[in-house]
């Protein structure tokens, strides 16, 4: 119990997981249900708004999810796979 | 059915490796194209005096030895070939191969390549001037210029068509007047002129003749005669007649016009291949914006009433009067209503397009003259016209303006990295003054007249998408703002000293100069006050090594003009620009871009396009139109509009979830934001197979 709550706040200061998406995008949405699901936190970003973002990334399509460690990319799922995306979740 | 080897390259643009396009695909398509295809249908000349000989004792060209001699030809062609010009996708090489490059009278062989073309253009247009060839001709395959497709299309050749292609003119309300219209339509749609009319001053249906009330049938009539007019004129089956007809929002018909577009309309009322625009003065938008009620016109009463027509009166002024004079018969209807029909008309057509009168006159140089009344097909042409009074045989008809324009583009991105804004405005400017010279609408007097005192050409720009992206600038921040603040002043500069000098050494100006807002100085108040230099520093960056004009040297060209005068009327106006943005690699004109990777259907394949300079890295940078807030695209034409002094085709990208009330609201931001006109509506249908940027 106390370790549980030792663990999240430090998890959430060193890992994050970054959403390029955009509008009126079925795959998208797709990935946003699964993560909304399993009660991920995420942040989201349209390409398009930030494309100089996309292009420190080198986000190509969307939906790209990231998982970010201290700003490292750990790994990063393009699509709505969600077998991949469970194993980007779990490291 | 056997593919294409170059379409097979072309496709395999889309196919993904490591989640990025294969882009490099489309140079293996170009090359394809040209060893598979373009060379192998492209008839061999040993040498080039043979080829020159050839083309000209077949009459393919015209005799170019008139005003040069082949050395001088051989100097312009190597310099051109030495450039070593490359079609950068295949889509440019293909337009170009499809639509443009002289063929063999079989139409199997082709005659020219690109830089053939090329130099034919800048020979023809140089008349025996050596070095203006060489001008040209370096501008041309540089690619930071391109005069419209009427004259890179048909200059230099023996059997062509003419070398401008946009016309316009007011039609009197009485038969003669009628008559003249329709037959200026048939002769300008022959030689494949796009022409628009002002119907406005027509009574409206109901209206008297000879004073016996309700015997006018209105516009509708004179619609249906023009459209039948324009396809029946088609220059040869070659290609269909297009025309254009704009009336006044306060014209009784107005409904009636607008109900014409609507698809479930009766076909006796429907008109399907004529343009129509509306005319939109101030008052209108003043009482849609308050929700008032708007009176409509009866323009005969009016006429009878005042001596003046309806259309060319000020309507701040004269609307109340109008409301309250008994003698004038009107229509009450409500003006937001009026605004929600023609939103509504447009999301069902894409028209009407909107010409804002008073943000077209207020800004107007030549408003002691005239006003300007009304637009033409792509709503960038704004300048003044008058009504001619054509009269029986044996009595003198009384030809007022006509407007004739010939224009062309500037290609933003290639005239920014090979810092020559300065040398391309000028020798464009002389390109199109050439245009206007030769060009001699003889059939068409009132169209003839305006071209032969004013002058009037439209240098326009293109690849602003395309450029901004390349730089890595979102095409809706305030660096594109800031960018074209001061490449399109840098325009508006170089234009206007060259018209000054053509007009300094010609000894001649416009007719009318002397009454202008540029011989009074009043035009040039935005820009002797203060520098207009680049706020941000990446826009700085962007110009670094290229002069920009001070307030100083604005001062210098105010007193140079007031000195000598200009010879053009009016100078800039940026069209829409289709095909000859494909052939330069360009984004067209200066709107938003809608793919990112274009998709379009020849026969029986498909070809993907690319836009220009688009990289894997840059890709988010080609954000769609219709994804854009409309507003910020408004806003950005609303700078370059401020050094412009005709129109930009503006086109509004809406959604299916936008309503009626949100094109509206669009149509009064424009017109707030000091937009002279609005192009077609398009609306985006919802689909998500549409989503080239989608990962599934």
């Amino acid at each position: 119990m106390r370790a549980d709550l030792i663990k999240k706040p430090s998890q959430m200061s060193t890992k994050r997981i970054i959403k390029f998406e955009k509008d009126d995008c079925n795959p998208c949405n797709m990935v946003s249900e699964y993560l909304d699901r399993k009660g991920i936190v995420y942040e989201t970003i349209n390409p398009f708004n930030q494309p100089e973002l996309a292009m420190q990334f080198r986000v190509r399509s969307v939906p790209t999810v990231i998982l970010l460690e201290q700003e490292q990319e750990l790994s990063r799922v393009i699509g709505f796979k969600p077998e991949e995306l469970s194993a980007l979740l779990a490291s | 059915m056997v593919t294409k080897k170059w379409i097979l390259l072309n496709n395999e643009i889309m196919v993904k490796n490591d989640d990025e396009f294969s882009l490099g695909k489309d140079k293996d398509a170009v090359r394809s194209y040209f060893l598979d295809y373009v060379n192998k249908n492209t008839v061999f000349f040993y040498t080039l005096k043979e080829k020159i000989d050839y083309l000209i004792e077949q009459e393919y060209y015209i005799d170019f030895y008139q005003w040069y001699t082949f050395e001088q030809m051989q100097e312009v062609y190597d310099m051109v070939y030495a450039k070593k010009f490359r079609f950068q996708s295949f889509m440019s090489a293909f337009k170009f191969f499809q639509s443009y490059a002289l063929r063999d009278d079989s139409g199997e062989k082709f005659l020219e390549r690109y830089e053939d073309r090329v130099v034919a253009v800048s020979l023809f247009l140089a008349r025996g001037d050596v070095k203006q060839a060489r001008e040209y001709a370096e501008m041309l395959i540089n690619q930071e210029y391109q005069p419209a497709t009427p004259t890179f299309l048909n200059s230099g050749k023996k059997r062509s068509g003419e070398l401008v292609s946009c016309f316009l003119d007011e039609i009197g309300d009485n038969l003669n007047g009628i008559g003249y219209a329709i037959d200026s339509a048939m002769k300008l749609s022959s030689i494949g002129g796009g022409v628009s009319f002002n119907l406005s001053k027509i009574r409206a249906r109901g209206e008297s003749i000879k004073d016996v009330e309700g015997r006018a049938g209105g516009v509708l009539p004179i619609m249906k005669i023009l459209e039948d007019t324009f396809s029946y004129a088609n220059q040869l089956g070659q290609r269909p007649g297009a025309g254009a007809v704009y009336l006044n929002v306060f014209h009784t018909d107005i409904e009636e016009f607008l109900d014409c577009k609507k698809i479930n309309v009766d076909e006796k009322v429907r008109i399907k291949s004529l343009s129509i625009g509306v005319v939109v003065p101030d008052k209108f938008m003043e009482l849609a914006e308050k929700d008032e009620a708007c009176y409509l016109f009866h323009p005969h009463t009016v006429l009878k009433q005042y001596g003046k027509y309806l259309d060319e009166m000020d309507m701040d002024e004269m609307y109340e009067e109008l409301v309250t004079n008994p003698a004038v018969k009107k229509k009450k209807v409500n003006a937001r209503h009026l605004m929600v029909k023609i939103a509504q008309t447009q999301k069902e057509s894409g028209y009407p397009y909107l010409f804002f009168k008073g943000n077209a006159n207020r800004s107007h140089a030549l408003k002691d003259i005239g006003n300007v009344k009304f637009s033409n097909l792509c709503t960038e042409i704004m300048q003044i016209s008058d009504v001619s009074d054509i009269e029986i045989y044996g009595t003198e008809d009384k030809i007022r303006y006509g407007i004739s324009c010939n224009l062309g583009s500037l290609n933003i991105a290639t005239v920014m990295d090979n810092k020559r804004i300065r040398e391309a405005v000028k020798t464009a400017m002389r390109s199109l003054t050439i245009v206007s010279d030769i060009t001699n609408i003889a059939m068409v007097p009132s169209v003839q007249k305006a071209n032969k005192e004013l002058h009037s050409v439209g240098l326009g720009a293109m690849n602003l998408h395309g450029f901004l992206a390349k730089n890595f600038i979102m095409y809706e921040s305030k660096e594109a703002l800031d960018f074209c603040n001061v490449f399109f002043m840098m325009v508006n500069f170089y234009s206007l000293q060259s018209s000054m000098e053509i007009a300094r050494e010609r000894k001649e100006t416009f007719v009318g100069f002397k009454a202008s807002e540029y011989a009074n100085g009043n035009y040039f108040t935005q820009y002797i006050a203060k520098d207009i230099v680049p706020v941000n520093e990446k826009i700085a960056a962007l110009f670094e090594g290229v002069e920009i004009p001070t307030a100083a040297d604005w001062t210098q060209l105010m007193n140079d003009v007031k000195e000598h005068g200009i010879f053009h009327a009016y100078r800039l106006a940026i069209a829409p620009n289709q095909s000859t943005s494909y052939i330069m690699n360009a984004t067209a004109s200066v709107m938003p871009v809608v793919d990112v990777i274009e998709v379009r259907e020849y026969g029986d394949s498909t070809t993907y396009y690319p836009m220009p300079y688009l990289n894997n890295d840059n890709y988010f940078f080609y954000k769609s139109a219709y994804d854009m807030d409309q507003k910020n695209v408004l806003r950005l034409i609303s700078v370059i509009q401020k050094h412009v002094d005709q129109g930009i085709s503006t086109i509004l990208h809406t959604n299916t979830k936008d309503t009626t009330r949100d094109i509206a609201k669009y149509y009064i931001y424009a017109h707030k934001m000091g937009l002279k006109s609005l192009y077609y509506t398009r609306t985006r249908k919802a689909g998500i197979d549409e989503c080239v940027s989608c990962s599934v």
